[in-house]
């Protein structure tokens, strides 16, 4: 038994913003991992002004329990910061990986010569390759494009969580290169395709196509939409969390459960960069440089 | 070097669902051995599901042991004291029955990581946790040499899909979705597209590409794009959206998904590039299927690593096919012992024999 959490002895870069790659991350800090979340100056994830109305709150559910450092990393002290966060760390999760400059000593080759068990995750909506790479990711899109939606039913909300299914994909990718890592001493680049993701979990209608056995018309699948805040409760899925701002807020249980290291218990999400200065602290800046990139707008 | 991210551990499946399968699955296709011990009369799954089973049995071997059998039983826990992990269905009565239940297989093996499928075993995403609890657990065996039991079912892993409506629920919000109006799906002359703007900027955007740039309440601009997308072709439309920023997919049926030209020309970043779906010489899936031996295509693993690139390796076993090489491989019997498992029917069976 341990009271850590499975994932202890990691410590995860999360570059990623809005669902699918936070999610992801969340996973990660859940089990027991060190996440540093590395959040843009100024606005931050986009997920803390989500939902229009409240805003916050969808971050709030996807960043409990990591810590939070503003970085402009498209700049060379910022990259010199995040290359030398890389060296300490298992693994980044990434969405945008075009803002880790080549130039600026960023690139993937570069920081796994620096750290050679890094593990780089990279989420997207369609890969890197293929004509619709680039595509953003979002549900209903990633939907449309994975045959779950019914040109029949157009006017019905769509409520599937597909994002956070393409998070628990990219949190199984990430820990098999984690093991590999941690056998062979050797990292590397593994990407989640949020499409295929989808497509590769469709089952039965998609096996009987492929193999000719017969000709389902569609891979939707029904899934629950509503939220009984009553019957989580019951059934002990739920957590309190005094999240500030928002006041007490519930969370759901980590999706599995491990007898021999339960999941933590769920923090507050950090505000935007309310850990910046102890973990540059922790890299070795002084207070001195870290009020001069703070100065630059770096942090 | 290790070729792929699993390679060096093996996996015992004892399940029959389609959760329990996935599961396992997605171990087999990171390179994990997986061992999948069918009963004799064959598993369920082979006999209803036979294009499925294809699927989900790619990249496995197949064993037949009769667990009614104390010798079966014993072949079984000999079996998993070579494996880093058991995957069973709860409430599985042919493991009750023969008493194999957590403790039998801790007894076999001390840290052996023992997974539990409960609750939604038709669903393959179901499937996906487990195999991510299971990774979860082999990297707490790793941090203190324990193993332990593992429990997945779906209605926790919904509450934790849906952390973001649950947290707003309790914050009493009424909805939690970032997506601003006018996002939704939209008929077209031809088709039909999803269309997503969770930003003002990609409002504007949007606002450009349709030619509305008045700001008008949420009815007039949903109706606006309506109009706009109402005499346009659904793919030339999203293309028109995407080239703006705006998000936008054309909608998709199951020829479409398996036809689509990206996930066809899906050439890895590394690697040598293959399209998604993968060419499997089939053996046909056994003696009660309905599906012919040939050449089939199957959806590849959604996921690409630059070092160890992963690709279908086997067809789904047929029944029994791997008996023999199993227990002679990881149990070292000989041709003469196994040949006598088999004359007593405590290996392979009926199922071996039928048409």
């Amino acid at each position: 038994m341990t009271d850590e959490g499975a994932l202890a002895a990691l410590t995860v870069l999360d570059l990623s913003e809005g669902i699918a790659g936070p999610y992801a991350a969340r996973l990660f800090a859940e089990q027991g991992a060190r996440v540093i979340k590395v959040e843009r100056p100024g606005r931050g994830d986009i997920a803390r002004g989500w939902p229009r109305e409240r805003p916050g709150l969808v971050f709030a559910a996807l960043n409990a329990g990591k810590l939070s450092l503003t970085l402009d990393y498209e700049t060379p002290e910022g990259a010199a910061v995040l290359r030398r966060l890389a060296e300490d760390a298992d693994a980044i999760i990434e969405d945008h990986p075009t803002q880790r400059r080549d130039d600026l000593g960023l690139g993937d080759a570069e920081l796994i010569a620096r750290a050679p068990r890094l593990v780089i995750a990279r989420v997207s909506g369609f890969g890197s390759t293929g004509p619709n790479s680039g595509r953003p990711l979002t549900t209903l899109t990633l939907a449309a494009a994975a045959g779950l939606l019914s040109p029949e039913q157009l006017d019905e909300p769509f409520h599937r969580p597909l994002e956070q299914v393409v998070g628990v994909h990219a949190y199984l990718a990430t820990l098999a290169a984690l093991w590999h890592a941690a056998q062979t001493e050797h990292g590397q680049v593994v990407e989640v395709s949020g499409v295929e993701a989808l497509v590769a979990t469709a089952g039965k209608p998609l096996a009987d196509r492929l193999s000719g056995a017969a000709r389902p018309a569609s891979l939707a699948e029904g899934f629950g939409a509503s939220v009984d805040l009553a019957a989580l409760r019951a059934a002990s899925l739920l957590q309190q969390v005094d999240a500030a701002a928002f006041g007490l807020l519930a969370y759901p249980a980590a999706p599995f459960a491990l007898a021999a290291a339960p999941a933590l218990a769920a923090g507050r999400a950090p505000t935007l960069g309310e850990h910046s200065e102890r973990l540059l602290g922790e890299i070795g800046l002084d207070a001195g440089e870290i009020e001069a990139l703070r100065a630059r707008g770096v942090v | 070097m290790l070729p792929l991210p699993l390679g060096l551990s093996r996996v015992l499946d004892l399940t029959g669902s389609i959760a329990g399968a996935t599961a396992t699955r997605f171990l087999a296709d990171l390179g994990a051995e997986v061992v999948v011990v069918e009963a004799p009369d064959g598993s369920a799954l082979r006999r209803a599901e036979p294009a499925l089973f294809d699927h989900l049995q790619r990249n496995k071997l197949a064993c037949a042991v009769d667990l009614s059998q104390p010798e079966g039983r014993d072949l079984l826990l000999r079996l998993a004291a070579a494996c880093d992990f058991v995957f069973v269905d709860a409430e599985d009565a042919r493991l009750a029955a023969a008493g194999l239940d957590h403790e039998a297989f801790a007894g076999a093996r001390a840290d052996i990581i023992y997974v539990c499928v409960a609750l939604g075993r038709d669903r393959p995403g179901l499937g996906v946790a487990a195999a991510a609890a299971a990774l979860t657990a082999l990297f707490h065996r790793r941090a203190t040499g324990e193993g332990g039991r593992v429990d997945v079912s779906f209605p926790r892993l919904a509450a934790s899909l849906q952390s973001v409506a649950v947290v707003a629920a309790s914050a009493g919000a009424t909805t939690a979705l970032p997506d601003l109006p006018p996002s939704g799906c939209y008929r077209c002359a031809e088709g039909a597209v999803a269309v997503v703007v969770r930003s003002d900027e990609q409002l504007r955007a949007l606002r450009g590409v349709i030619g509305a740039p008045e700001a008008g309440d949420e009815p007039a601009l949903r109706n606006a794009l309506a109009r706009w997308l109402a005499g346009r072709e659904a793919d030339a439309a999203a293309r028109a959206l995407l080239d703006a920023g705006v998000a936008a997919q054309a909608l998709l049926d199951l020829e479409g998904v398996v036809a689509d030209p990206h996930l066809r020309a899906r050439g890895p970043s590394t690697g040598s590039g293959r399209s998604f779906f993968e060419p499997v010489a089939q053996a046909g899936a056994g003696p009660s299927t309905s599906l012919r031996a040939g050449v089939r295509e199957m959806e590849g693993l959604p996921y690409r690593f630059s070092l160890t690139p992963a690709h279908i390796r086997l067809p789904a076993p047929a029944f029994g096919e791997h008996t023999a090489a199993v227990l002679s491989d990881v149990l070292g019997l000989d041709d003469t012992e196994i040949e006598a498992l088999r004359a007593r029917g405590v290996v392979d069976g009926s199922a071996s024999g039928a048409q």
